[in-house]
């Protein structure tokens, strides 16, 4: 019955982030269309590469039955490590231009981790086209292990960088010079970091202490952070108006001046 | 990265107006700003602006500064001729954007 119930959590967190994260993508893609920017192309391509592409076929190759021809097991393992590598590579470029784009050192770990991203990418499909035995996909690997490493430093920097620009933006509401909206945004793709984290640090400790990623307890924490995951990112980019009336009327009011 | 010229512009007025010497009037700036949650390679006059109405006076006098608000009037005045370098596109422009605010 606890199975089952797990299970039913992994299967509604799945879900979730591919319904949000498409809806997100789309949303800012489109949104790029039109302010030919790059941070919304980045972060618009990054979620909808990761959450309608690579999460359907992760799943397609984790639950398939015998029935699925092995070309199809490995072109979506290969198309699923490719697009995986690309996204979260485009993250790592959002991060450095949008928070740190004069600064050397964030250049660096930026192209430093996109390296990582793609190198590990190019080994997972190549694992995923000559493997003997296609059932092996399902087995833990050093090219996923390299990607999901990669993957958690993004997100510590992600979530840091969120962070610290949301105390600097708290700090100006009560002057009049941040909007509430804006401010409680970046405290949200804050924790769109740390659930990311969550999610994968799971698969990064099994495989390294050699566990069990589908241990009753790696599913929890997957299927928790996947829902908060999905559920931050809603309220961040797809706020409702009710959440939005809530954070503007929970902000301090900002203080009277003379005019400039 | 360089300080902003609205930045250089309340320092510069600092440091001619008041005892202060040119170190010292950096940093009181700069410990105004950080209160006001803003950097000084980015803020704008208008952000400026406000600090200097809200934030320096207070500043400005736990230092011992005589005549502070004719200071601060006077750094207000200047500003409004103090133009804006080419904007960057801000984190929180960036973000404002990104939720369609």
């Amino acid at each position: 019955m606890r199975v089952q119930g797990l299970e039913l959590l992994a299967l509604l967190s799945a879900l979730a982030f591919v319904a949000v994260g498409a809806a997100v993508g789309v949303k800012l893609l489109w949104l790029a269309r039109r302010t030919r920017a790059l941070p919304e192309l980045l972060i618009g391509a990054a979620l909808l590469l990761l959450s309608a592409v690579a999460w359907p076929l992760l799943l397609v190759v984790t639950a398939a039955s015998s029935s699925v021809p092995e070309p199809a097991l490995r072109g979506a393992m290969s198309v699923a490590t490719f697009t995986m590598g690309v996204g979260w590579s485009a993250v790592f470029l959002f991060t450095w231009q949008v928070f740190r784009p004069g600064q050397r050192w964030a250049r660096a770990f930026a192209l430093a981790g996109i390296c990582v991203e793609l190198a590990a990418a190019g080994m997972g499909m190549r694992r995923a086209l000559v493997l003997d035995d296609v059932a092996a996909l399902r087995a833990p690997s050093t090219a996923g292990l390299v990607m999901l490493v990669g993957t958690q430093a993004l997100y510590v920097w992600t979530a840091l960088e969120a962070f610290r620009y949301r105390a600097l933006l708290r700090r100006r509401i009560p002057l009049g010079l941040a909007d509430p909206l804006v401010a409680d945004r970046f405290g949200k793709w804050g924790w769109s970091g740390v659930f990311g984290l969550g999610s994968i640090t799971p698969a990064v400790v099994a495989q390294l202490s050699g566990g069990n990623l589908s241990s009753p307890a790696s599913q929890l924490v997957v299927g928790l952070c996947g829902l908060a995951s999905s559920a931050v990112l809603y309220l961040a980019f797809l706020p409702p108006a009710a959440y939005v009336r809530w954070v503007r009327q929970s902000a301090p009011v900002p203080a009277t001046g003379g005019d400039f | 990265m360089a300080d902003s010229a609205a930045f250089e512009f309340a320092c510069s007025q600092l440091e001619a107006r008041t005892s202060l010497d040119r170190l010292a009037a950096r940093g009181t700036v700069r410990i105004a700003l950080k209160q006001a949650g803003l950097e000084a390679r980015s803020i704008t006059a208008e952000q400026m602006a406000v600090v200097v109405q809200k934030i320096l006076p207070t500043e400005l006098g736990s230092r011992g500064i005589d005549g502070v608000e004719d200071l601060c009037q006077s750094i207000l005045a200047g500003l409004r001729g103090v133009a804006n370098g080419p904007l960057s596109d801000t984190p929180d422009a960036v973000f404002k954007r990104l939720g369609g605010a």
